[in-house]
């Protein structure tokens, strides 16, 4: 081989590495370059639907809460179908009693208790018309007198009330007064008579 | 004289057509670094949109999971609206004396 020759071959041989390793280099570069994209892009995807898998999770959750609401508002619905039953029924049979015997004794009743709250020597009575027949004064004012220890008077009053039954029992000079009408007691007593409805019909589940 | 300009020329030669190899294998690593670029572009696109159809896939399930729920959750209240009723039925009476002793007094 002439010096020449292998001088052309060295720089061959040089060229040659060196065209090998810049693409070598840029291969190695591509790899690295889509391995580290490769693990990004997995990153960037798993961050993608975890975000959704939470979203998902979070409305899953909001809407099961609702649901739970919704149907907890339907129980007490249906509850209170039940109660208002029980005492629409109860009313019905109060109002039914008017006529009857044993109104006589509850209307007695209803005034003594309110001569009693009122301590009055001297009461009227203001009744729904025609209600005068069921009222035994007498007896009254013997039963409050008794109870109190004190003479009582009590006077019906010309005027009337509109009302289902029962009556109102007031000073003689009209400032303080009990209106003890059946729609009046209800209406004061209604929360309380919801109460003890709730509680016979439902108690025992609610307790569970 | 002659025969050292004639080899003086090959060496000559040799170094420019390694100089061209040299400058084409950098032409075709500029090639593949452009070629990487695209295919990473290319890769974390396609993860992006196949994620985002695998979320767009999962929240548009949701709505026939929340019927699921819905549907569950009603079905357990009727039932205990049920069995309560028919307990309360039978405590009704009870119920209906103790609040007409409310309303006329008698308590």
């Amino acid at each position: 081989m002439s010096g020449i020759t292998s001088i052309i071959e060295i720089i061959n041989a040089k060229t040659a590495e060196k065209e090998k390793g810049i693409i070598e280099e840029a291969e190695k570069n591509k790899q690295m370059k889509l391995e580290e994209t490769k693990r990004k892009a997995e990153a960037t995807a798993a961050a993608i639907t975890k975000k959704a898998e939470l979203q998902a999770n979070s409305e899953l959750i909001k809407y099961e809460a609702s649901a739970k609401l919704k149907g907890k508002y339907k129980m007490l619905e249906a509850k209170d179908a039940q109660i208002t039953d029980v005492l629409t029924s109860a009313q019905d049979k109060i109002e039914d009693i008017v006529g009857k015997a044993e109104y006589k004794k509850v209307l007695a009743r209803l005034i003594t208790d309110a001569c009693k709250t009122l301590a009055d020597n001297q009461l009227d009575l203001v009744l729904p018309k025609g209600h005068e027949s069921h009222v035994d004064i007498a007896e009254i004012e013997k039963a409050v007198a008794q109870e109190r220890g004190k003479k009582i008077k009590l006077t019906i009053s010309k005027e009337d009330i509109r009302s289902k039954g029962g009556a109102i029992i007031r000073t003689t000079d009209g400032t303080r007064w009990v209106d003890n009408t059946f729609e009046a007691r209800l209406e004061r007593l209604e929360t309380k008579a919801r109460d003890t409805i709730a509680s016979i019909l439902f108690e025992e589940e609610d307790k569970e | 004289m002659c025969a050292a300009h004639e080899e003086m020329d090959q060496i000559h030669e040799s170094e420019v057509a390694a100089r061209e190899r040299i400058e084409d294998a950098e032409k075709r690593a500029r090639a593949i670094r452009d070629e990487a670029d695209k295919e990473a572009k290319a890769l974390m696109a396609k993860a992006e949109h196949d994620a985002k159809t695998t979320a767009s896939k999962m929240l548009s399930e949701i709505e026939g999971k929340k019927e699921e729920i819905e549907a569950g959750i009603l079905a357990k209240t009727e039932q205990t609206i049920e069995k309560r009723n028919k307990l309360a039925e039978k405590r009704k009476d009870t119920a209906e004396k103790a609040v007409y002793k409310i309303l006329l007094g008698e308590v």
